[in-house]
């Protein structure tokens, strides 16, 4: 009881002045939260007439701290299993080239998943993610065509350095990757097969510099 | 619109009067009165606000002792998301870093530990509203450094704590609440010694806007779980793998979500129970913000918490999982929160012999 009275029911009668400016807080505060919660809703809802004229505003308000991702394995989870190999290249003295086997550098990530109640975000996370961004601004060509999709394509790449060197110490001046993508098999109903592709994906990425800064 | 009368209304010199007022206008009145009074009279929920301070300040300091052996992988300068990188994001995105002002590894270490300080800190509740804007500051940072590491409770996690920041979750169960009370005997001193005139006004004023502006956040995060569980519960239902129940198949089979690849196929091999789980889970994420404002919350808000905690084991996400829950807690009622230190006193007391009497704590 003492802690209700504590936390502040306001004084039966302030004076008029503080009271307007009391009402005059309230409102903003109100006012804020009303639009905060209607620019999310807006920015998290399907694109509609409403949201398309004010595009620009529910950006500028919800980006960057107020960010949405709910997609929380949704609309699909993914059905798919990506393992991803790394190779390296060498120039010889002679002028000739030499290249490494593939190396799976997404193997680690599976191992230390395995019996590890709470796997670090390198495992779960890092490579997943670099990959699935780079696959969302790439197309076919590999090229990446804006400084957004660079940006995607030095993190796979500095991801893929980082793995191969704990994995070999040879000196190297290109690397490149490929992803090799299959189905999960469907939950098997008892009935008759069902039909999915067991054939696996592979998509080849192009050669890319590796300069020993790192850029 | 309405937010502008509820402000003009507390300006009635007699609004009391206003109340049995049968007109439409006088009970549509008196019911902005009502919202206004609930708003502004005092702060609601503290528990929950409480529960929720020390839950996220709790889990953001695990998060980052156990990301501890990582970190310059994932947050460092040498992280292969390398400064320059993150720089050229922020350009684009309007991001902010304090982490990418300096390249060095000092400095790095040293933000390290200020942002482990500041979660405990934080969760122990002291000085809390300072330290609330600095922990979302931390958890900003570290966000916004590496925006490629992290899932759907981290987004979620950066958002409580900038919503936090506004709330008065420092009052219940902080060593902010226990410092109040030793000084509680101070405050109760005869009316003459009261502060008086401005520094009476400022007070009153003081209370007033912390009240508020808790009120508001505590309303904003409730609207946010609301918003998050139906956009993430009818982007599902977009979705033909959700629709034929087979998702929850491919979730655990995939590599990086089975930590337990022998409890996976054991619950994958029951298909009614993932049928089942598939379209509850669905079903009870669509209907959450339908469900609020009935008892029916309650069960929504259990089914989530199991479905949450089989996440966290099943899947390997346990802070994920930990994020979502504390979360649903906004919606818990005070007297939940009340009720669980005196239980836990109760068991405790039975525990210790049978002689004391259980269950008669006062």
């Amino acid at each position: 009881m003492t802690a209700r009275a504590r936390d502040g029911a306001a004084t039966p009668n302030p004076p008029r002045a503080l009271r307007v400016a009391m009402g005059a807080v309230a409102a903003v505060c109100v006012a804020v939260s009303v639009a905060h919660v209607t620019l999310v809703f807006l920015h998290v809802a399907p694109s509609n007439p409403v949201s398309q004229r004010y595009d620009r505003q529910i950006r500028g308000w919800i980006s960057p701290l107020f960010e949405q991702n709910w997609m929380l394995f949704a609309p699909n989870p993914n059905a798919t299993r990506t393992q991803i190999f790394a190779r390296t290249g060498t120039m010889t003295a002679d002028g000739g080239g030499e290249v490494s086997d593939w190396f799976d550098i997404s193997a680690v990530d599976k191992a230390d998943t395995r019996h590890n109640p709470y796997p670090s975000r390198t495992t779960q996370h890092m490579l997943r993610r670099a990959w699935d961004s780079y696959v969302a601004t790439h197309g076919e060509d590999e090229i990446s065509h804006d400084a957004w999709a660079l940006t995607r394509q030095r993190y796979l790449r500095n991801i893929a350095v980082r793995r191969v060197a704990a994995h070999s110490s040879r000196p190297y001046q290109m690397i490149r990757l490929k992803s090799v993508t299959q189905w999960i098999a469907p939950p098997d109903t008892g009935g008759p097969a069902p039909t999915y592709s067991t054939e696996p994906y592979t998509r080849l990425l192009p050669w890319w510099n590796v300069t020993p800064d790192g850029s | 619109m309405a937010v502008d009368q509820t402000s003009r209304v507390p300006l009635t010199p007699d609004r009391a009067a206003v109340a049995p007022d049968a007109t439409t206008t006088g009970r549509l009145r008196s019911h902005i009165d009502g919202a206004y009074r609930v708003l502004t009279e005092r702060p609601l929920s503290l528990y929950a606000a409480a529960f929720m301070r020390i839950g996220y300040g709790l889990l953001y300091a695990v998060v980052l002792v156990r990301e501890f052996p990582h970190r310059h992988q994932i947050w460092g300068p040498e992280s292969p998301w390398t400064p320059a990188l993150a720089r050229e994001t922020f350009d684009q995105t309007g991001w902010f870093s304090l982490l990418t002002l300096s390249d060095s590894r000092q400095y790095f270490e040293f933000c390290y530990v200020v942002a482990l300080l500041t979660a405990v800190l934080f969760t122990l509740g002291w000085r809390t509203r300072a330290v609330s804007v600095l922990f979302a500051i931390v958890v900003a940072s570290f966000y916004g450094r590496n925006v490629l590491i992290g899932d759907g409770g981290d987004n979620l996690a950066l958002l409580m704590a900038v919503y936090l920041v506004f709330t008065a979750c420092g009052r219940r169960w902080s060593l902010d609440a226990r410092r109040a009370r030793r000084r509680a005997p101070v405050a109760s001193r005869p009316a003459g010694a009261q502060p008086s005139g401005r520094w009476a006004a400022a007070g009153i004023a003081r209370r007033f806007t912390a009240t508020v502006l808790h009120n508001c956040a505590m309303l904003v995060i409730m609207a946010q779980m609301c918003i998050l569980y139906g956009a993430a519960g009818l982007y599902k239902v977009q979705g033909d793998l959700w629709a034929n129940g087979t998702a929850l198949h491919y979730v655990l089979h995939s590599d990086l979500f089975r930590p337990w690849p022998a409890l996976s196929d054991f619950v994958d091999d029951h298909q009614l129970m993932v049928g089942v789980a598939s379209y509850l889970s669905v079903l009870v994420q669509v209907a959450f913000p339908f469900t609020l404002f009935s008892k029916v919350k309650y069960v929504v808000l259990a089914i989530l918490v199991g479905m949450h905690l089989g996440i966290a084991v099943l899947l390997g996400l346990p802070v994920f999982s930990g994020v979502m829950i504390l979360g649903d807690a906004v919606f818990l009622p005070d007297r939940f929160f009340r009720s669980v230190p005196r239980l836990w006193r109760a068991l405790r007391a039975r525990r210790r012999g049978p002689g004391t009497p259980a269950l008669t704590t006062p």
